[in-house]
């Protein structure tokens, strides 16, 4: 077995532990800022778990991001792609994803438990679900990308209602059924004081990317010596 | 004073600062947004107070150009600060960008601050968009006014958050 996919270790074969190591912890270190962003919003702590990287087969991908969640998730997505100059670019999706009861709970923080008018309540919550995932999640990938010496092209952020669909336009049309073509990295996060809080942001990646992220890591750990 | 201290700048709406020697700029947010560039290359700061999203322009900005009123723009503060790095040969990806400000901009109550703060919040991350910025961090909503400082020889933002009011907070600064 080869020293890069040791035995039992759900990593892609295209990173070594190092590497994912490295690549986990800039995720974390991004995150960080967005977390802080969302606790400043909701005038709340947030918890965050400790970030996990794994390869999922495509069309498993929905389901495993629902994994936990339960029934009735709602997503807001973010296209994103980080350019290295000369080298090409990774394609991925960053996400924020929590049952429908989590974000109406979040909303009425935001709004100080302030009630929309009659009739509106959905659609605002959905407004504002866009706005903070706009901000969280451009904060996270911009963080990402910094890190990474890349530059960002991020789309502006949407309301998920075909997640397969939006996966599949990441994912390459010739993947093969049944083969990991996908890379995320995930955290739980909740608030403490609300248990009925809680949810998940991802940055999805495709894992034919991970070769050109490989490289990259691998300048990133040169400059700082390892 | 101790020549190692840098001056104190007061930002008043509609005005911006460029950090050409270190400064330290204050300025207080309410339904306004502050957006500082950093460049660690170079350290230089720049800082916006603008009170408004944007505006259509038959003229767009090119070369040093400085308009009526460019400061009262999200828009064409953003877009001045960026030629002033570009003029001294920065990238647009070498930035630190922060957003702050926009307060109340998730209050339901239709009233123009509400309205404005989450217009100018939405202009800025429009625009940070567009120009490919790395957003590193933002404070923006909620119901208090904010009280600003920025280090533009460093980048580094301390934060004061305050109660509608503008009175100063007992809560010491943090950093951002």
């Amino acid at each position: 077995m080869s020293e890069l996919n040791p035995p039992g270790n759900p990593s892609a074969p295209e990173l070594n532990p190092l590497q994912q190591d490295v690549l986990v912890e800039l995720f974390n270190m991004s995150l960080g800022q967005a977390v802080s962003t969302l606790s400043d919003l909701v005038g709340e702590e947030v918890f965050v778990s400790l970030p996990e990287f794994r390869v999922v087969e495509r069309a498993r991908m929905t389901e495993v991001i629902a994994e936990g969640l339960g029934a009735g998730v709602d997503m807001v997505a973010m296209p994103c792609r980080l350019l290295f100059a000369g080298q090409g670019a990774v394609a991925g999706l960053a996400l924020l994803a929590a049952p429908r009861e989590s974000f109406r709970h979040l909303a009425d923080l935001l709004w100080n438990h302030q009630s929309p008018p009659a009739g509106e309540r959905e659609r605002m919550e959905q407004e504002a679900m866009l706005e903070v995932g706009d901000l969280l999640l451009y904060t996270c990938a911009s963080n990402m990308s910094q890190f990474l010496e890349s530059e960002i092209e991020g789309r502006a952020a949407v309301h998920v209602e075909n997640a397969a669909s939006m996966l599949r336009d990441l994912a390459p049309a010739w993947s093969p059924p049944g083969e990991p073509s996908l890379a995320e990295l995930r955290v739980r996060f909740h608030l403490p004081d609300r248990d009925e809080v809680q949810g998940l942001m991802l940055f999805v990646l495709e894992l034919s990317a991970l070769p050109l992220l490989r490289r990259e890591l691998n300048r990133l750990l040169g400059k700082l010596g390892v | 004073m101790d020549s190692r201290t840098p001056p104190l700048v007061n930002l008043e709406q509609g005005e911006l600062y460029i950090g050409i020697r270190p400064a330290e700029v204050r300025t207080v947010l309410g339904s306004c947004v502050s957006i500082t560039l950093y460049h660690p290359r170079l350290r230089v700061g720049t800082i916006c107070h603008s009170r408004l999203a944007e505006r259509a322009c038959d003229q767009p900005l090119c070369g040093l150009k400085i308009c009526r009123n460019l400061g009262d723009y999200v828009t064409c503060s953003v877009m001045f600060m960026l030629s002033y790095f570009e003029h001294h040969g920065a990238t647009r990806q070498e930035l630190v960008v922060k957003l702050f400000g926009g307060a109340n901009m998730f209050n339901l109550q239709k009233n123009d601050e509400a309205l404005i703060g989450r217009r100018n919040v939405n202009a800025a991350m429009a625009l940070i968009r567009r120009e490919r910025l790395h957003l590193l961090a933002t404070d923006v909503g909620g119901g208090a006014s904010r009280l600003l400082t920025f280090h533009t020889a460093t980048g580094e933002v301390l934060l004061k958050r305050n109660k509608i009011g503008l009175s100063p907070a007992s809560e010491p600064p943090s950093p951002s």
